[in-house]
């Protein structure tokens, strides 16, 4: 009818969306599935995610040397390396290849002395109390420079790191291990031989306190193998340390500014406590909704809530009271609105309805005109530009394939105060338009030195977030320790490539013929005997699985898997995301390779306005002749 | 020119010259007075109602002190008056109180052989070696650990008590807790402490009950009286399911508790990314578990109270019931038998 106005607030409209762990609740891993040459473990890509997100959504505090830091940065400055599968948890010293061996020693250093910086920023976060500058801009506490002021730049904070790192609580791979045995949670002894059995009081007969026991204690390691003890710390700072022992301590780090840094802990303050709530209440964590529902979806959901916004604002123009109001100029608001609208419909009035939804994105200026008031955001909104999600929000989400996992992609630069143009966390329609230059080649590496592209991190690593896994070992009584989750699935655009090639696999639908084979046999052999019907409908349902094996005669590489995703009906939905990621990652190859040669090409070198200049005129060479 | 204001000041007192005398005068004197002292009125023994000494022994006392009194042939003053029935406002009766002061030092006997060995015996059966710092130590971990649990109280008094003897004391204590003074004072702190205790307790059992429910309490976990929707919230629901899965794994009467559920949180893949959840102290995670265990509490307060109280009401309704309707039927007989 003409008086009902439908709500417009009943569904939430964010361009953030809740990640659930429900998701994955009844899922089982399928990581064998992916297995391919370029699927390493890599057990330390947790920690190394979480130093980048730290360093990303607290970058006012960080220099803009460190603003650009890859994956590799880590590794390489690190000494990290990622496994195979299989060698998960061994140690193993014939490394094949170490980064020195096939990276110049220049860069291996600079990556080493950024490690370091990143370390120095974390210890003055830590210790350096300027607690009178609450200012929220971009002041970091640490540069390059300060690196080689002096010999001992890290001594005074090691010394105190050591006395109240105690209290702050030490990382798990720096605690006593407790023993196998024992419970953690059971009492390690009772204080009393007996428990007090005869109460005093017999009007109040209950024993409150039968006994007081002892617990286990938590305790560091010795101090002969505690890696804060390490001497030469004071001097070479972070790169003293054992290679796995500097991502612990870079992780420990992490944890004792969030909990203890006064900065820090001011700025978590703030970024949890705003006025208002995201439409969906306080959830563990959430990512744009164009990844999370893709970019097809989320563009369908604006164009629902515009249809919506038009009806409830015709119905309401319609009636007698904002009629009169608009008359008497007493509503200009809505007079306003009323005018954009009818400016929007007289645009429409010769479209098809295909082409006036695709009219809609593109006067997506106006029509949030017209939310103002009633909306606060909507889908196509810029996930990054509302403090109100940054604290909860994971970056570098770019895919949840349901019954799969998680797969993100870490590269910095999320928030900036800087005039970066190219950056790829953006709205939706920007980061399509984006996407679209770089594949029609309207923008290239040049453009991206010129547009600050330097300020991003230039190379990138796929991850692969084993969830199902992960969510089922958190409803076990005590998950193992050393587990992986994380895998790498690719770590330049080659290998990326590869792997959009590999997709194809689990993006097929699992061939049906083996039942049909099946089907035929039984028919052949009803002809030929009757009586051989029951024999033969027996082994049908082995038949099939053995079948699908032998259908894929390529399949004999034992380093790639090559089999579908499995054909339950539940799997279907995976294979839709799947295909989603597929077509995403195609798309976003072209901007990542181009970073990539930004960084072989330009390596460091600073774009000032003469160098631009010059640079456009030197560079004529076209992509063949640099091949 | 002297400035308008200037108050002239007291001229500075000049330091007196070093007097031997003065100075040796405290140190010589070695308390004997060489005037001889007048006779005074002995002071009433200490009687201590903490110790539970017999009500009679204080009579013993009495008379005992009066016989003193007479033996030095004192006469009683109003200050004795004073000392002995307290600040009277009364005048007249104050003067009565003197007159039978000085009456029962006039009259004074020394304690018979049997009251003398009367006396010890009863000195024997009190508890004169519990000082008074003992004794509010006493009071204060009665409280503590509940006034059952001797053993820990013992714990904390000792060298100085054995559980033995804290056993004796806490029995007779509570069997003659009205002849303390200030009882009902002291009963009320205790029992405050204890409720403290009950509350904990109650507060574990709560979560076990409530993680019973579950199979897997970390994604299922509901609240039925959720924390409080006014208060700004900060943490998600799977963050406080989390912390009440650690509260119930480590039991809430470790005194690190709260240091073991930030430990945990940081060792737990699941939150590896979540900076709101790592950066909470266990100052903040304590204010937010005992949050949550408050709700949990109100949430089984309400089955507690069924099984208790309201039980025992159901039970009377229904034969309230019963009653009413054998009435109704009666008189239905009796229209009809009018009829």
């Amino acid at each position: 009818s003409l008086d009902y106005i439908p709500p417009v607030n009943t569904e939430n409209w964010t361009p953030m969306l809740p990640l659930s762990t429900l998701d994955f609740k009844n899922a089982h891993s399928v990581i064998s599935r992916f297995k391919n040459p370029n699927l390493m473990a890599v057990p330390y890509a947790g920690d190394v995610m979480k130093l980048m997100s730290f360093i990303n959504k607290f970058y006012i505090f960080f220099d803009n040397e460190l603003l650009n830091l890859s994956f590799q940065d880590f590794e390489i400055g690190l000494d990290l390396y990622p496994v195979t599968p299989q060698d998960i948890g061994m140690e193993f010293d014939n490394k094949k290849l170490l980064y020195q061996d096939y990276i110049s020693v220049k860069e291996v250093i600079a990556c080493q002395d950024k490690m370091n910086l990143v370390f120095l920023s974390l210890l003055r976060l830590l210790f350096d109390s300027s607690d009178s500058d609450r200012s929220r801009e971009h002041n970091p506490v640490a540069s390059l420079a300060d690196l080689q002021t002096s010999k001992k730049v890290y001594a005074k904070y090691i010394e105190k790191l050591r006395e109240t790192s105690l209290d702050w609580g030490y990382p798990q791979e720096w605690r006593k291990q407790i023993n196998e045995g024992d419970d953690i949670s059971k009492p390690k002894s009772k204080m009393f031989e007996n428990d007090d059995t005869i109460p005093v009081d017999p009007k109040n007969p209950l024993i409150l306190t039968e006994n007081i026991y002892e617990w286990q204690k938590l305790a560091p390691i010795d101090e002969e193998d505690n890696p804060l003890f390490v001497p030469d710390i004071e001097k070479i700072g972070i790169l003293a340390l054992y290679p796995n022992d500097r991502i612990i301590l870079f992780r420990a780090l992490v944890d004792w500014c969030s909990a203890n840094s006064p900065k820090v802990h001011n700025e978590i303050h703030f970024l949890s406590h705003f006025k208002k709530d995201p439409t969906f209440g306080i959830q563990t964590q959430h990512v744009p909704r164009y990844f999370l529902e893709g970019s097809k979806t989320t563009m369908l959901q604006f164009q629902r809530l515009c249809e919506i916004m038009e009806i409830r604002m015709e119905v309401r123009s319609k009636r007698k009271h904002v009629k009169k109001q608009i008359a008497e100029g007493k509503n200009e608001d809505f007079a306003k609105k009323m005018e954009i609208l009818n400016h929007i419909k007289a645009s429409y009035s010769s479209l098809t309805a295909e082409e006036k939804k695709k009219s809609i994105i593109e006067n997506y200026d106006n029509w949030t005109k017209l939310f103002k008031g009633e909306l606060h955001d909507n889908p196509l909104s810029d996930p990054y530009e509302d403090e109100l999600y940054k604290l909860r929000s994971q970056e570098f989400f770019i895919s949840r394939i349901p019954q799969v996992g998680d797969f993100y992609i870490p590269r910095l630069h999320s928030y900036s105060d800087s005039p970066v143009s190219v950056s790829t966390y953006t709205d939706l329609r920007s980061l399509e338009n984006l996407l679209d230059k770089f594949n029609d080649g309207k923008y290239d590496t040049h453009y991206l030195f010129e547009n600050f592209g330097q300020a991003l991190s230039s190379q990138f690593k796929l991850l692969y977030h084993d969830t199902p896994t992960l969510i089922s070992d958190m409803g076990k009584p005590r998950a193992k320790k050393g587990k992986v989750y994380w895998y790498e699935m690719c770590q330049d655009s080659n290998t990326l490539l590869e792997f959009i090639d590999f997709l194809d696999y689990k993006i097929a639908s699992p061939v049906e013929k083996p039942k049909k084979k099946v089907k035929e046999e039984v028919e052949n052999n009803t002809s030929e005997n009757l009586q051989a019907i029951p024999e033969a409908k027996e082994p049908e349902p082995e038949n099939v699985e053995t079948d699908v094996k032998n259908e894929e005669p390529e399949n004999l590489d034992p380093t790639i898997n090559k089999k579908p995703l499995p054909k339950e009906s539940r799997f279907n939905a995976s294979r839709r995301k799947l295909k989603q990621l597929q077509d995403y990652l195609k798309r976003l190859y072209h901007i990542l390779h181009a970073f990539e040669q930004l960084k072989k090409e330009y390596a460091g070198m600073k774009s000032g306005k003469r160098t631009l200049r010059r640079i456009q005129r030197r560079i004529t060479y076209n992509d063949s002749d640099f091949d | 020119i002297i400035s308008p204001t200037w108050f002239n000041p007291t001229k500075r007192e000049r330091k007196e010259n070093y007097n031997i005398d003065g100075y040796y005068k405290d140190v010589l004197q070695t308390g004997r007075s060489s005037t001889p002292a007048q006779p005074r009125m002995p002071r009433p023994h200490a009687f201590h109602s903490h110790q539970l000494l017999s009500p009679k022994l204080k009579v013993l006392y009495e008379k005992e002190r009066m016989w003193t009194a007479k033996k030095t042939a004192y006469t009683p003053n109003m200050d004795d008056v004073k000392s002995t029935y307290g600040d009277i406002e009364d005048e007249s009766e104050r003067k009565q109180k003197l007159a039978l002061l000085k009456l029962s030092v006039q009259n004074a006997q020394p304690l018979t052989e049997e009251e003398e060995a009367e006396k010890i015996e009863l000195e024997k059966e009190g508890f004169s070696n519990w000082g008074k710092l003992e004794f509010r130590k006493f009071i204060s971990l009665s409280g503590k650990y509940g006034r059952n649990s001797i053993q820990a109280i013992a714990m904390e008094l000792a060298p100085g008590k054995s559980v033995e003897e804290v056993r004796e004391y806490a029995k007779a204590f509570w069997a003659n807790i009205e002849r303390v003074d200030d009882y009902e004072k002291i009963l009320k702190t205790i029992e405050m402490e204890e409720d403290k205790i009950k509350r904990i307790k109650f507060q574990q059992e709560a979560l076990r009950r409530k993680i019973s429910q579950y199979t897997n309490p970390l994604f299922d976990l509901v609240l039925k009286h959720p924390p409080s929707s006014s208060n700004k919230r900060t943490y998600s629901e799977e963050e406080d399911r989390f912390i009440m899965l650690m509260l119930f794994k480590y039991g809430l009467d470790r005194d690190d508790l709260y240091e073991r559920v930030r430990d945990e949180i940081r060792d737990c893949p699941l939150f590896e990314l979540n900076f709101y959840f790592q950066s909470r102290t266990p100052i903040e995670l304590t204010r937010r578990g005992n949050t949550l265990l408050q709700c949990l509490e109100k949430e089984f307060n309400d089955g507690i109270i069924l099984t208790d109280e309201n039980k025992k009401r159901i039970a009377d309704e229904d034969i309230e019931g019963e009653k009413v309707k054998e009435e109704i039927k009666k008189e239905e007989a009796g229209a009809a038998k009018a009829q």
